[in-house]
């Protein structure tokens, strides 16, 4: 399966501008053949909403998303945006549209507390997958991708690809990129595609700085986009490396969920009883 | 909902509590900053005025120290509006004509428009009240109000650049109502609203709308969150109720510190979460 990823910059606040440039990169990933086009975190929207979030939110029915849902008769479109529910809260969701509906979506569950996605999203409190040609694919967003329980739910339902949205800036000359570092490793781990999609652009002084990367199941990198533009580039999923991976690494089969459950549950009450 | 119900919203419910709140803000952000005094600039117009009572209320109205800055073009009236108002609240009051300074920087830019006229004389109001403020051992107090403060209708490092800005949180409509539960002089509260940066102009005809409407749609959009669409069936015209909400979107960079670039973690305008009154 092709799948192209979409490092773009966003316009903040700017859904409308925003759109067209979803349209323009999806056209263009329907001739290269791709099958699934990958865009970043709160790609409608740009990521520095604050106050902006509750205004800019839609529903999975909006007639904003019209022009996209068209597109997807060939191609499953993922992008970012705030979703809102019917009880008027709000989420920092990742969409996967396909043959005119939202098939799929991920609202994230681990909010970055640094730049206070708590005050203005709810957290989302499930992972799910969805069926593709190529297997099963979960999305962690941001955040979601270092929290080792996620990653570890991802683990357990042998995914065959892991996509990572995210709105990462510069922030910091001293230390390496952390999802590179958890990119590689997990990918070998888990076995499993790692597509990180980052976002290009600058926000009051953030600058966004792209680098969007694919792992294959080997931990090997086979496509790292550049610094600060924009730019569309496809790459092939080949399941059978996925099976190969698995097959020379093969640690899954002797993972003990009911272990971890255990010490868990333990742990907890623990934790319970230690600040009466 | 209906513009009627949004009117009664925009009222202050507790004038007399909130006026109480104002003077003991005032009161404890001098105190907390060591300072005694205050200098302020009079205009003659009614925020000016609200401010110094204020002022006059929390610090004592031999601390406050009122200051005229005319123009050669600056209406008359508004001189001798500001003498009243310096009078009636009794506080120290200074007249600095602006004329030769401004007039001698344009001497090289004939060809300069009002608008950098009136910006320059926005700026040298500032730092003539910052070079007063050193003077006296004071702090400037500001008189922007919250209706222009959110549609970008004053000058940035001019009128906005205070210390301590006691009717910013106010609309125009607000700042009325609570000067009826001062000592201002009727004549004040009752004048057309004007920045009289340049001969015969008038708020509300730069802004295009009354602040009556403006303080209703600002409310609906910034205080309720209403969206366009329902602020425009309250019973409003769209295309003032959209110029509204982009005056206020588009000079949002007004109300922030100018941008840094993020390199490191801890970035200056960033991410140092302290308030101002940091150990205070």
């Amino acid at each position: 399966m092709k799948v192209a990823i979409a490092q773009i910059k966003p316009k903040l606040g700017d859904i409308k501008e925003n759109i067209e440039k979803h349209i323009e990169y999806t056209k263009k990933a329907v001739e290269a053949r791709s099958q699934l086009i990958i865009f970043p975190e709160l790609s409608l929207t740009g990521y520095f909403l604050q106050d902006l979030a509750p205004e800019i939110a839609i529903k999975e029915n909006s007639p904003i998303l019209e022009p996209l849902k068209k597109l997807s008769e060939d191609i499953q479109i993922v992008l970012g945006l705030v979703e809102e529910d019917e009880n008027y809260h709000i989420f920092n969701t990742i969409f996967f549209i396909h043959k005119g509906k939202v098939v799929h979506k991920h609202r994230k569950i681990y909010l970055s507390p640094y730049t206070n996605e708590y005050s203005f999203f709810h957290t989302g409190n499930s992972l799910e997958t969805i069926s593709t040609s190529i297997g099963e694919v979960a999305v962690l967003t941001g955040e979601d991708f270092l929290h080792l329980s996620t990653l570890y739910i991802a683990w357990l339902k042998e995914i065959n690809l892991l996509i990572v949205p995210t709105a990462r800036f510069f922030a910091s000359n001293n230390t390496s990129d952390i999802y590179e570092l958890a990119g590689s490793l997990y990918s070998r781990l888990l076995g499993t595609y790692i597509v990180v999609v980052n976002r290009v652009g600058v926000e009051d002084g953030y600058v966004f700085f792209g680098k969007s990367f694919v792992k294959d199941p080997f931990g090997e990198t086979v496509l790292c986009l550049p610094e600060n533009s924009e730019g569309l580039e496809v790459v092939e999923i080949v399941p059978e490396l996925v099976r190969s991976a698995r097959i020379s690494f093969s640690i899954r089969r002797y993972e003990r969920p009911e272990f971890l459950l255990k010490e868990v549950k333990k742990f907890l009450e623990n934790e319970e009883g230690k600040y009466e | 909902m209906n513009r009627e119900w949004l009117k009664k919203q925009l009222e202050l419910k507790e004038p007399e509590d909130i006026l109480r709140k104002i003077i003991y803000f005032v009161r404890e952000e001098f105190e907390k900053f060591g300072f005694k005094k205050a200098v302020i600039g009079i205009s003659g117009g009614i925020d000016s005025a609200l401010s110094a009572f204020i002022g006059s209320q929390a610090l004592g109205k031999e601390n406050i120290i009122g200051i005229s800055m005319p123009y050669k073009t600056s209406a008359k009236e508004s001189i001798e509006d500001a003498r009243l108002v310096a009078q009636t609240l009794g506080i120290n009051f200074i007249e600095i004509d602006i004329t030769p300074q401004i007039d001698a920087y344009f001497s090289r830019f004939p060809e300069a428009n009002k608008l950098r006229y009136g910006n320059k004389m926005a700026r040298e109001r500032m730092s003539i009240l910052y070079d007063m403020a050193h003077k006296e051992g004071a702090l400037v107090l500001g008189t922007s109000n919250k209706s222009e403060i959110l549609v970008g209708y004053a000058t940035r490092w001019g009128d906005m650049a205070v210390d301590i800005n006691p009717i910013g949180d106010l609309y125009k409509t607000q700042v009325w109502q609570l000067a009826r539960y001062t000592s201002i002089p009727e004549k004040i509260i009752k004048k057309k609203p004007t920045a009289d940066l340049w001969p015969g102009q008038t708020d509300e005809n730069e802004l295009g709308i009354t602040y009556e409407i403006l303080d209703q749609i600002l409310y609906a959009y910034v205080d309720l969150r209403l969206s366009l669409e329902d602020i425009v069936n309250l019973g409003f015209d769209k295309n003032t109720v959209e110029k509204v909400i982009e005056k206020v979107k588009s000079s949002q960079y007004k109300r922030k510190l100018p941008i840094i670039c993020k390199i490191s973690q801890r970035t200056p305008d960033k991410n140092l979460l302290y308030f101002r009154d940091w150990g205070r």
